[in-house]
């Protein structure tokens, strides 16, 4: 597997505001790499450093194995914040612009529009589309030429829920062919139902990056209730396998244990034997959610 | 660069402000000296029946100074038009779009000089086209005498596109770009030169000093040349040529290191 993107210790600041701190990850090719994190985490500003639109105080860039430049770029499809097309053109003028500018002759115009489903408005002017069919213009766009790498900013920011699931369709396919994408976005179901890869981003520090399944991991968990609650917690802390005991809602206690290790009756027998009652006994999935605010707020 | 020139036809020939500014700007120069020419041929009459010689200002070769003389005036169009298309691409976020999808920041920038440049020469082209008309209905013989005045004005134009290039990739925002542009130009630009001839007894030490009118000291008044000649000491042509050449590079060297330094 060859490294599509690599980022050394890159910072940037705007002002007395760290945007980004010291971040370094790289990108293998044919994974579909999630950047998650927050509104104002520094993924957009990574993303305008990677494209040359920002500049970084210190760090740098390198594009399959080369200092990141112009040409390079036009080999890769990017959807950057916004939609950003000409108000007074068409879409399909809007797309010869950015097709001349790739350098893709014969650029399969209709083909892309189709794949974004905007066909039909295909001769209508920018400035007469919704913000949905801004955003699938833009998405048609980074298909031109069929690149091998695409990254994405927040691609399904403005879409109804057809729109979400259609692009977020797309996007696998595009994995499935053997695509690399890069993804931002602070939606943390949307990165783990698309991503393989993800690297967490707060406050302008890399807090993790890796495989999906070894940063979000789906931890089990057992709430236990018990007349004398600080005993329990006590004895808790011994009971076999468990990874952390936290305090739950209700006065309620929650074991952790790796996914799919939770054992209820384990537990309960556990407890007996050091002499307490259980009253209350479930076991939980943790949401992937609370993972994610607890990876970002840890630190 | 000719693909890059394809790119910018693209922009440009669905954009209809464009158009409209163009074809203000052709209608202006003909309309501007066609009612000088009016008011001329009058003045003349009057002149003539009092017995003093003006000389015809429409007549080969002083048409050529007439005219672009007159149409100077109109170089704000090609300036605006410059400024509309740049601060469209910031508008509509274009210029990071365009960078994004492959473009070089220098190769962004450039290609804005070079319609500058096309721009002037445009104008150019339809002034010294008008100019020819107007001499050849005066019914004088042309002559190609006089036509460096055509010359100065394609300089001229440079100074007011390129100002105008300056201010749009410095502001960024049309309304303030083009208001700023209109009142430093028609404004503050004229006063401060007219302010500090009289501080000196008539000199133009200010045009030289100034961005804009500098481009001006150019091409002299055309009208009553002798008698205005005893009153005002014209600009001299070789010192406003040099400044003007200095003013276009420091124009295009702040615009290109901007561009190329700053984050977009």
């Amino acid at each position: 597997m060859t490294t599509v993107l690599e980022v050394n210790n890159l910072s940037k600041s705007f002002g007395s505001v760290k945007a980004l701190q010291q971040v370094s990850f790289s990108v293998q090719q044919g994974c579909v790499f999630g950047i998650l994190g927050p509104n104002g985490s520094g993924k957009t500003t990574m993303l305008g450093i990677i494209l040359d639109i920002l500049r970084a105080d210190t760090g740098s860039i390198s594009l399959f194995g080369q200092p990141a430049n112009h040409l390079i770029r036009k080999k890769i499809g990017t959807l950057l914040e916004t939609p950003n097309f000409y108000h007074y053109l068409n879409a399909v003028q809007n797309l010869e612009i950015a097709a001349g500018i790739k350098g893709v002759s014969n650029p399969d115009i209709d083909g892309v529009l189709e794949k974004v489903n905007l066909h039909k408005r295909k001769l209508s002017k920018f400035q007469t589309f919704s913000l949905g069919m801004k955003q699938r213009l833009a998405i048609a766009s980074c298909l031109l030429g069929d690149p091998e790498v695409m990254i994405f900013d927040e691609p399904t920011n403005g879409l109804d829920p057809v729109g979400i699931s259609e692009i977020r369709l797309l996007i696998k396919r595009l994995a499935a062919e053997g695509k690399t994408i890069i993804m931002a976005s602070h939606m943390l179901d949307e990165v783990e139902k698309v991503c393989s890869h993800v690297a967490i981003l707060k406050q302008g520090v890399l807090l993790a990056s890796g495989h999906v399944d070894e940063i979000l991991v789906n931890d089990d968990i057992v709430e236990v209730k018990a007349k004398d609650i600080a005993a329990l917690e006590n004895i808790l802390h011994q009971a076999p396998n468990n990874t952390g005991v936290h305090h739950g809602e209700n006065g309620s206690l929650h074991v952790l244990f790796a996914s799919g290790k939770a054992d209820l009756e384990a537990v309960n027998k556990f407890c007996f034997t050091q002499g307490i009652t259980l009253t209350h006994l479930t076991l939980k999935k943790k949401s992937l959610e609370s993972k994610f605010i607890e990876i970002t707020n840890d630190k | 660069m000719k693909k890059l020139l394809q790119l910018e036809w693209m922009k440009v020939k669905s954009y209809r402000t464009f158009w409209i500014l163009v074809a203000l700007f052709v209608l202006a120069v003909v309309g501007i000296n066609n009612i000088s020419f009016a008011i001329n041929n009058q003045v003349n009459d009057a002149t003539k029946a009092v017995g003093i010689g003006t000389g015809n200002p429409f007549a080969f070769p002083t048409v050529w100074n007439t005219i672009t003389w007159m149409s100077s005036w109109l170089l704000y169009f090609p300036g605006f038009i410059i400024i509309f298309l740049i601060t469209n691409e910031y508008t509509f976020k274009t210029h990071r779009q365009n960078i994004i999808d492959g473009l070089s920041r220098e190769q962004f920038v450039s290609v804005k000089l070079v319609l500058c440049v096309l721009l002037a020469l445009g104008a150019t082209i339809v002034v010294g086209l008008t100019s020819l008309t107007f001499g050849l209905i005066g019914g004088s013989t042309p002559t190609l005498d006089g036509l460096q005045y055509v010359g100065l004005y394609f300089v001229a134009a440079l100074v007011y596109i390129l100002f105008g290039l300056f201010l749009a990739f410095f502001l960024r925002k049309a309304a303030l770009a083009v208001g700023i542009y209109f009142i430093y130009g028609l404004i503050i630009d004229n006063i401060v030169p007219g302010i500090v001839r009289k501080q000196f007894d008539g000199k133009p030490y200010g045009t030289y000093f100034m961005p804009i009118d500098v481009a001006d000291g150019l091409i002299p008044f055309p009208f009553f040349r002798s008698q205005v000649k005893a009153v005002i000491e014209p600009a001299n042509l070789y010192i406003c040529l040099a400044i003007c050449i200095a003013w276009l590079f420091f124009y295009w060297l702040f615009t290109i290191n901007r561009f190329k330094k700053l984050d977009l």
